[in-house]
């Protein structure tokens, strides 16, 4: 909150001033009482037309000259007699402190430009020659670019939190290479309580510039640096892009340049959007560990913090377009209160006083969004350290020298690392097999080299060529390409318009292009009555319309339209016959750069819930990255009480919280909730619509299904490196993934807890919405599961080839939902020990929980025998003694006739016919309790049969049907 | 006359040394140097050497291309500054791509051991790769990789490099070795591999466990209690592996043991307090 206070006198006679003013505290209320408000303050009114700094402090001069008046009128017989007395000298008011008081209709005046007064910062610089100091020249050049930012910072940033002597520091000879590709580091304080700047020397007198006015921003902020790289870098560097835009920098430098240094290192105005993929966030942009190690030679830069660096400068940028007050007003409120450095829901809170404040309304909004939604998807500003393997995927256009079939060039760089603790991180090697998908995810192929990308030191590269499949030799047939680049279990993705920007045949690149999924616009091969435009609005410029097709959309936006910063919006509208329908999405984007790639998604960001968590230990998912990284958070449990663990396979065991990666789409997780969450609910980003995959390690691998609708395994096609891909009972058949995918099903509650403390491993035919399952990859590369919702049916399976004559199913089921089941079955040619094509062993028994398996010579959950005679032991293990237990039977016939089964229930000799529907109810008398099923060809069932018995006996079990 | 003879006959030799020799059958290879102190490619260019062949790496990525001899099973990669690294490689048979090779300052070696996961002995004959460094394992799944590049200032580049472990009948599992080393060792701990005939998901995660041994006896039947300021919050009767597994969240806890015909035993949990710890606490009970 910005006040002018002055110190003003004050003698008698206060009432008289307040006569006709209505005096309302800082929420514009009016007091309540006479005793309870600023009785004796100086109002002065001012409006939007003079709200200037100058023109507000001579109306605020004139209205104390006027109170002086006023009070010396009235005070002059009090006064005369107090000078007479000798108690004062005649030239010196009689005064007591005062408070003015400025509105601007009716409310309290935030004044922009108001200081954080810690006073101006003077440099200081090593003496030429000795330890720390410049050449000459390049100390000028600082020096230089200091005299001619500082106006610009202080306008923008406000006054210095603390002013004084900051030292500049030549540390070319130690430097990391990192800290020098970012533009130096400011630390608030040298080892001898002094500020300082450590700079190294750059070759390019815009690059020193640049950079050392970064420095200088952050020098501003100095002491009351927030704990996160995201605010304090992200200020420092949104206010070097209005700087470098403005041109506060010392003369002769090369226009050019400087725009180069900016888009390297300090924006991303053109791909923000692109670019902003979850693994950005983190507490540190350059990983601790990483801070000193020398970069690579080559294209790669040494890991993701540089990414980062430019992602956060357009971040900001984006408030600063909107709020050109924002760093401002809100710096100078931080100011009164530093504590909260680190705390970045009360940093978001402040941010939006300030912007409802700047803009004087309430709610106001970045980007058509409230600052906190909109600060959780912009992923550079997520500032929590959300251990695992990332995989960032930046798509660059290739826009110069296309000839022959050029069409759709993109250099797709990977940057592929783990997170560590502690913010640290390791730089990876691996092979991705990228996998590029069509409108209609239907996978693309391009030259050979575009099938393996090769991973060092956290980088690897291809430069596929898109070509032009919907348009034959037809110009403007753009498409939207998804690129996904699996890599261990982790996949980065991005989706880029081949032939939208510059092409072989049409090569003056675009300025406004990206593709949009959720609607195609106009489809090659589709109903040519619908068509698609996306509309960008740019107050103050016009309206553009880019057509939209095949998912992509193009247009070249004439000068100068995006070349100011501005709040532009865009709308996706669909045309039915010529006729625009009102739009599928609007959003909101701020303009900064010469270009302005978009990735517009409708329906992407998704809520969970609410719905009902249980308690105890289960094996969930979300069809959401959820925006809140935290677990602990997310859940509303205590750290130390939050148990959450997913599968490592390359570890042979579980990372477990915090050591863990965050919920995200399509990752499947064990959780344990100390108490069930009724109306549990989460935001986050969704798929999509359109098809997605997850990547799979060789070994086990703990999913989820990626949507919130059922996903049959028909509806999956599996990738294996640059082979075609396949249906899933292809995929299966021909050995690159398991037979059997598991789910887990809780246990009966724990006696001790009252919550299900374990469970069972089941077979599961489908994925459902938020379970978790596991699944297992046999090939030593990996595979890439493709979920594609609504295309069952649409590829060949091979199910037929694998399927028995017969199978049944034996479900047993106790208290509350704990259960397990196994399955028998018959087919030609089937032995009697496990066929990895149909048969299946005993998953894991956990906690004690009640499990069934056969035990014919090998443990099983389905074991598929020959034709003929046939019999399976079944044995349920884990049952509670005096607890009532169901059996039941259901029968899937594919071949032939039904089989003639019977079962016999050892424990008290009772047989029975086995049919669909079958019932058969016990109580326990022990934790064991077995089982035979005998299959018999037709005929000879009475002979065996006896006739069997029914009815109750002395064990408590029962024959129904 | 005699000298002349003396040249003809040399001719001859060689003339017809030359033409009975088979003609050298050669495969282009490639593959790719790095740098264990950047990440990223030699610089300057390294050296490769396949034989009597050589070729620089290129300059931003590493990749290099050569024209190797029909079995030649070994390159050599130099770079000034920099230790000369001799990988021994599978004999060339066709043209290849032959991997990466990491090449640093320094040199360590690298033990371990791979395991069946499901009957916990020693793999044998698993092809071990790591950085370039290829070994196979003993019939103890004992295995070493030997002077493989290290630089001890830029320890992440080493610890993000991702060795690979394969064998028929098994999923190729993959490991990094992000161990210190000790005078010159890096010793990993067992490499793990799933047979493919084992189709059975992983056991549910645990943070306290361990194996109660009984003297003379079977562990089967143990009654393992969780014990939270003096409330049971956990029984488990253990199985004839002996293993007691517990997932819950850090404390103090008491370990109590009980089985008929053995003396009670108890094992206090303190240190516990984070929840991706694993404690571990095996115990050996004692006839009454």
């Amino acid at each position: 909150m910005k006040r002018i206070v002055l110190i003003t006198p004050l003698l008698l006679v206060l009432a008289s001033l307040s006569n006709g003013q209505e005096y309302r505290n800082i929420v514009n209320s009016a007091f309540d009482t006479i005793s309870n408000g600023p009785q004796s303050a100086i109002i002065v009114d001012i409006n939007a037309a003079h709200r200037d700094p100058e023109s507000v402090w001579q109306k605020l001069k004139f209205a104390v000259h006027e109170y002086h008046e006023v009070i010396n009128k009235g005070a002059k017989t009090y006064l005369k007699s107090r000078i007479d007395r000798g108690l004062r000298g005649s030239a010196l008011p009689f005064s007591l402190p005062n408070i003015a008081v400025i509105r601007e209709e009716g409310r309290l005046w935030r004044d922009n430009s108001t200081t954080g007064g810690g006073g101006p910062l003077v440099l200081e610089f090593a003496p030429d020659g000795s330890a720390g100091s410049f050449p000459v020249q390049y100390r000028q050049l600082l020096q230089s670019a200091f005299n001619s930012a500082t106006p610009a910072i202080n306008s923008i940033l406000g006054q210095p939190f603390e002013g004084g002597i900051v030292r500049v520091i030549n540390v070319d000879d130690s430097i990391g290479d990192r800290d020098a590709v970012v533009g130096g580091i400011y630390v608030p304080d040298d080892g001898t309580g002094v500020p300082a700047i450590l700079f190294p020397v750059y070759n390019a007198a815009e690059s020193a510039v640049i950079n050392f006015v970064h420095c200088l921003c952050l020098a501003t902020i100095g002491k009351a640096q927030f704990d996160y790289d995201a605010w304090n870098e992200g200020f420092a560097r949104a206010a070097v892009l209005q700087i470098a835009r403005i041109n506060a920098l010392p003369p002769g430098l090369d226009q050019e340049l400087i725009n180069q240094v900016i888009e390297a290192s300090y924006d991303n105005s053109a791909r923000y959007s692109w670019y902003n993929q979850t693994p950005l966030g983190n507490n540190r942009f350059i990983a601790p560990n990483l801070k000193d190690l020398p970069l690579p030679p080559g294209n790669s830069l040494g890991g993701i913090y540089l990414m980062r660096y430019r992602q956060v400068g357009t971040a900001w940028a984006k408030v600063f377009t909107e709020y050109p007050g924002f760093f401002n007003t809100f710096l100078q409120r931080y100011y009164q209160n530093t504590a909260i450095r680190g705390n970045v829901p009360a940093l978001k809170t402040l941010a939006q006083q300030v912007l409802d404040d700047l803009r004087g309304a309430p709610n106001s909004t970045v980007e058509g969004k409230l600052f906190a939604d909109w600060y959780r998807n912009q992923w550079v500003l997520d500032t929590s350290v959300t251990r695992g393997r990332k995989m960032f995927v930046e798509a660059i256009p290739i826009t110069f020298g296309l000839t022959g079939d050029d069409f759709g060039v993109f250099a797709i760089w990977a940057t592929f690392f783990e997170t560590l603790a502690n913010g640290n991180e390791s730089l990876l090697s691996g092979t991705s097999f990228p996998l590029f998908w069509d409108r209609d995810f239907i996978r693309l192929t391009t030259a050979g080299q575009d099938d393996r990308m090769d991973i060092a030191g956290a980088f690897g590269s291809v430069t596929p060529n898109f070509p032009d499949i919907y348009g034959f030799g037809q110009a403007g047939q753009w498409y939207r390409v998804t690129v996904e680049l699996p890599a261990n279990d982790s996949i980065g993705r991005t989706l880029v318009p081949a032939g939208a920007i510059a092409t072989a045949t049409d090569p003056t690149p675009k300025n406004f292009y990206g593709t949009v999924m959720g609607f195609d616009g106009s489809s090659t091969g589709g109903d040519p009555t619908i068509g698609g435009i996306v509309r960008l609005t740019i107050p103050g410029v016009g309206q553009f319309d880019a057509p939209l097709k095949n998912g992509a959309f193009s247009f070249q936006i004439p000068s100068p339209g995006l070349n100011a910063p501005r709040a532009a919006r865009y709308d996706v509208i669909r045309i039915s016959n010529g006729i625009e329908e009102p739009p599928l999405l609007s959003g909101f984007v701020n303009t900064w750069g010469p270009e302005l790639a978009l990735d517009i998604r409708i329906g992407n960001q998704n809520s969970v819930g609410p719905m009902l968590l249980p308690a105890g230990v289960q094996m969930i998912g979300f069809p959401v990255r959820p925006f809140e990284s935290d677990m602990s958070l997310l859940f509303g449990i205590p750290f130390g009480q939050t148990l959450a663990a997913r599968w490592r396979q390359d570890k042979f065991d579980y990372d477990r919280w915090p050591s863990l990666e965050p919920f995200d789409i399509g990752k499947g997780f064990y959780v344990r909730l100390p108490s069930s969450q009724p109306s549990f609910t989460t935001d986050g980003i969704a798929a999509g619509a359109q098809p997605y995959s997850l990547a799979l390690r060789p070994g086990w691998n703990q999913i989820t299904n990626p949507f919130n609708i059922e996903v049959v395994k028909e509806e999956i096609t599996v990738q294996r490196a640059a082979e075609s891909p396949r249906t899933f009972a292809e995929a299966v058949a021909e050995g690159w993934i398991g037979t059997e995918i598991f789910t887990f099903i809780p246990g009966a509650p724990d006696p001790n807890t009252g919550i299900p403390e374990g469970g069972t491993l089941v077979p599961a035919s489908s994925f459902l919405v938020g379970q978790g399952v596991f699944v297992r990859a046999l090939v030593a590369e990996g595979v890439t599961l493709t979920f594609r919702p609504g295309s069952r049916g649409r590829g060949q399976s091979h199910e037929q080839t694998v399927q028995p004559d017969w199978r049944g199913t034996l479900r047993v089921s106790g208290l509350h939902k704990e259960a397990s089941q196994v399955q028998f079955g018959q087919a030609v040619g089937a032995t009697h020990n496990i066929d990895r094509a149909i048969d299946s062993e005993i998953p894991p028994i956990w906690g004690g929980a009640v499990q069934a398996y056969l035990s014919d010579g090998v443990m099983a959950y389905r074991n598929i025998k020959d034709v003929g005679r046939q019999s399976w032991t079944i044995q349920v293990t884990g049952l509670r003694p005096g607890v009532f237990y169901r059996l039941n039977f259901g029968l899937a016939v594919h071949r032939g006739r039904a089989p003639l089964l019977q079962i016999t229930d050892l424990n008290n000799g009772q047989t029975r016919a086995l049919r669909t529907g079958f019932r058969y109810s016990f109580r326990a008398t022990g934790t064991d309790r077995t089982f035979r099923i005998h299959s018999y060809v037709q005929g000879d069932m009475g002979q065996e049969n006896g006739g069997g018995r029914s009815g109750r006996n002395r064990s408590g079990g029962g024959i129904g049907r | 006359m005699i000298a002349r003879l003396f040249s003809f006959v040399v001719a001859l030799v060689l003339f017809i040394g030359c033409g009975g020799r088979s003609v050298q059958v050669t495969f282009q290879v490639t593959g790719r140097v790095l740098s264990v102190t950047t990440g990223g490619a030699p610089n300057p260019a390294a050296s490769v050497q396949i034989g009597r062949t050589t070729a620089l790496t290129e300059a931003g990525s590493g990749i290099f291309v050569l024209q190797a001899a029909q079995g030649a099973s070994s390159l050599t990669v130099s770079q000034p500054g920099i230790l000369t690294f001799v990988f021994s490689i599978l004999p060339i048979t066709a043209a290849t791509d032959l991997g990466d090779f990491w090449i640093g300052p320094e040199v360590v070696t690298i033990v371990g051991t791979v395991l069946d996961a499901q009957s916990g002995l020693g793999v044998p004959q698993a092809n071990v790769s790591f950085a370039g460094r290829k070994a196979a394992t003993q019939d103890n799944g004992d295995f070493v990789l030997e002077n493989v590049a290290y630089d001890s200032n830029s320890q992440f580049v080493f610890f993000g490099i991702i060795g690979k472990v394969e064998k028929n009948g098994y999923v190729t599992t993959e490991f990094s070795a992000n161990q210190n080393p000790v005078q010159g060792v890096i010793t990993l701990p067992p490499i793990l591999l799933a047979p493919t005939s084992d189709p059975i998901p992983p056991g549910p995660p645990f943070n306290l466990w361990g194996i109660v041994t009984v003297q003379g006896g079977n562990p089967s039947g143990t009654i393992v209690s969780l014990i939270f300021q003096g409330s049971t919050l956990r029984l488990q009767n253990i199985a004839s592996d002996g293993k007691y597994l517990f997932w819950v969240p850090p404390a103090d806890y008491i370990l109590r043991f009980e089985k008929s015909g053995f003396q009670t035993a108890e094992i206090t949990v303190n240190g516990f307090t984070s929840p991706d710890q694993v404690i571990r606490n095996d115990i050996t009970l004692i006839p009454n």
